[in-house]
């Protein structure tokens, strides 16, 4: 999804002359382009987080829209109070971009690979925090980072082979990918796209009715969208991300308000509470933590299996 | 000749001033830290009195400061109330009180002249390169300032700006370290030794002069010097004493902890005059 950043991104500046792209040397064979049009608009600060993030704050002090980039664990974790301090607590416009999330970094190791950043990020007032599960939904949350000037949060992992959208995401209507009456899921970030293949798989031989919904965008929470969207009486969530604080919250959180007079049961998938530091591919730490397709579409038929 | 002796009788005529606002108004605050904010406070009644340019009508074309080691910042929220961007009276139903706009630490808020939060270590020097950096990119001839602590030239993150800006060749930088030789747990060459300070800056391509922290004239003398070399980050390396001024506080990193009772203000008090 890294691309789609950068081609938005290129777009994008070429009417705002105030966007810079910052990068702590990392972005090979990515950034090239942008280099190249925008060379005094690209910095790289060298492999120091933590000062890419100071200089971030003081030029978005200085009128400036600010891009960092990194790999999402160094970004994060590294220069995690620089965040907390300088961008977010007086409100600047530095969006910060992630790479990888999840299992993207494989057999990479736990230095790469993250389960617990947007639990964490999540508790920071005013960032908003995206985690795209395709390339239109990654256009589609950038449109609102280039539109808004506030502190900003993006997880860009790898995007699946094919779009699940038939069209353009214009309106938070779009991210209703399938309907259905059996159950309704949740779902974010890149692992759409094996919960995309275990729904249209069991419509096929099981013939269940799955509404999928897709949320990129985790802060701020649109409430109002998530308890309209339920026309079930079972919710699941689905996510790759440790079970506090995620979506799994989020859904639980929006369901106290669900007023409708009707009983919801209520699921969660997500990344147990222990350090995630098996080695493997995506594939299998993604098997591991059941969140293949064929685990997820166990899960799915023993849910709508359950008598209440 | 005359003129310029007269800027410095005022400068000095401040700073001692506001020596005594800050005895006065710890003890009546109940604040720490007193020891730091007389060691920084030449300082700073020299960088925004004699050198800085400040206009409240047009912030824009003000040069930008980082109070970095926001420990200090009861002698902030004095050179900014001698600047008029709040009253005596507003500094003391503001500072340290619930619901206040000053805190033990800054917080950024344009209208009252702060241009950037502080309070955890580190960050200033980098946030004001940060600043340098916009300013050069827009060919703006506003210069960034940021006041220091040695003991938070412990930080990596010193390092990394320290790099960064002699290659970008920040000239529009000037980092002021306050280099008492005191911090937190007793003293820097004890702790974690920073020398050879002078000749580690250099290394790093920045222009260095090391001067009496305590000497307006010498410090505004040493800051034109640096703004005459082109090309360079500038660090001021301003020797001074934690405490200054008050004997039973110099050169005691307890000044740092330590919360004044009645008999310790004023003799405190008599000690300055």
């Amino acid at each position: 999804m890294r691309f789609v950043f950068v081609n938005e991104l290129i777009n994008y500046s070429k009417k705002n002359k105030n966007i810079y792209l910052i990068t702590s040397d990392l972005g090979y064979r990515a950034f090239e382009k942008f280099a190249k049009l925008f060379p005094k608009r690209f910095i790289n600060v060298g492999v120091s987080e933590n000062n890419m993030i100071g200089i971030a704050a003081g030029m978005a002090a200085s009128g400036k829209k600010i891009f960092v980039y990194s790999i999402l664990p160094f970004v994060v974790f590294r220069s995690l109070e620089q965040i907390r301090n300088n961008i977010v607590h007086n409100n600047l416009d530095v969006n910060i971009i992630g790479a990888g999330g999840g299992f993207s970094y494989n057999v990479q190791g736990i230095s790469h690979n993250t389960s617990e950043d947007i639990s964490v990020l999540r508790s920071l007032p005013n960032l908003s925090i995206h985690n795209p599960g395709s390339r239109l939904e990654a256009e589609f949350v950038l449109k609102s980072m280039f539109k808004n000037n506030k502190p900003c949060f993006a997880r860009l992992g790898k995007a699946p082979e094919i779009d699940f959208y038939k069209k353009k995401i214009n309106d938070v209507k779009d991210l209703i990918i399938t309907k259905g009456n059996d159950l309704t899921i949740f779902t974010t970030g890149n692992i759409l796209e094996n919960v995309y293949k275990a729904v249209k798989n069991l419509e096929k031989v099981k013939g269940y009715k799955i509404k999928l919904i897709s949320l990129p965008t985790l802060k701020p929470v649109n409430e109002k969208f998530i308890i309209k969207s339920i026309s079930t009486s079972k919710v699941l969530s689905i996510e790759e991300n440790i079970n506090i604080g995620g979506l799994g919250s989020i859904i639980a959180s929006s369901l106290f308000k669900y007023k409708k007079n009707k009983r919801i049961h209520f699921q969660s998938l997500s990344l147990e509470d222990i350090i995630h530091n098996k080695i493997g591919s995506q594939n299998y730490l993604r098997k591991i933590n059941k969140l293949n397709i064929e685990n997820i579409k166990k899960i799915i038929i023993k849910f709508l299996r359950e008598k209440y | 000749m005359k003129k310029k002796n007269k800027l410095l009788d005022k400068i000095n005529f401040i700073a001692k001033d506001l020596k005594k606002k800050i005895l006065d108004i710890s003890f009546k605050k109940k604040a720490h830290h007193i020891g730091s904010c007389l060691s920084c406070i030449d300082l700073l009644c020299a960088l925004y009195f004699g050198f800085m340019k400040i206009d409240k009508k047009r912030i824009y074309k003000n040069d930008k400061f980082i109070m970095s080691k926001g420990h200090a910042a009861l002698s902030y929220y004095l050179v900014l109330m001698k600047h008029k961007f709040f009253s005596e009276k507003f500094l003391m139903n503001e500072y340290l009180t619930d619901n206040g706009k000053l805190g033990g630490h800054p917080d950024m808020n344009m209208k009252l002249g702060i241009d950037f939060s502080s309070g955890s270590l580190g960050n200033g020097i980098s946030v004001a390169a940060g600043m340098a950096y916009a300013f050069k990119e827009d060919k703006k001839n506003n210069k960034v300032f940021a006041l220091i602590g040695d003991g938070e030239c412990n930080e990596g993150i010193v390092w990394e700006t320290a790099l960064f800006a002699g290659h970008h060749k920040l000239e529009n930088l000037f980092v002021i370290i306050d280099y008492n030789k005191l911090q937190g747990f007793g003293s820097t060459d004890k702790i974690l030794n920073l020398e050879p300070l002078k000749s580690k800056f250099e290394s790093f391509n920045w222009n260095v002069i090391q001067t009496d922290g305590h000497d307006i004239s010498k410090i505004l003398r040493s800051l034109t010097q640096l703004n005459n070399k082109k090309n360079r980050p500038n660090l001021l390396i301003a020797n001074t004493t934690k405490g200054k001024g008050v004997k039973f506080m110099e050169n005691k990193f307890e000044s740092h902890y330590e919360v004044l009772n009645e008999k310790k203000y004023n003799l405190s008090i008599k000690n300055l005059n």
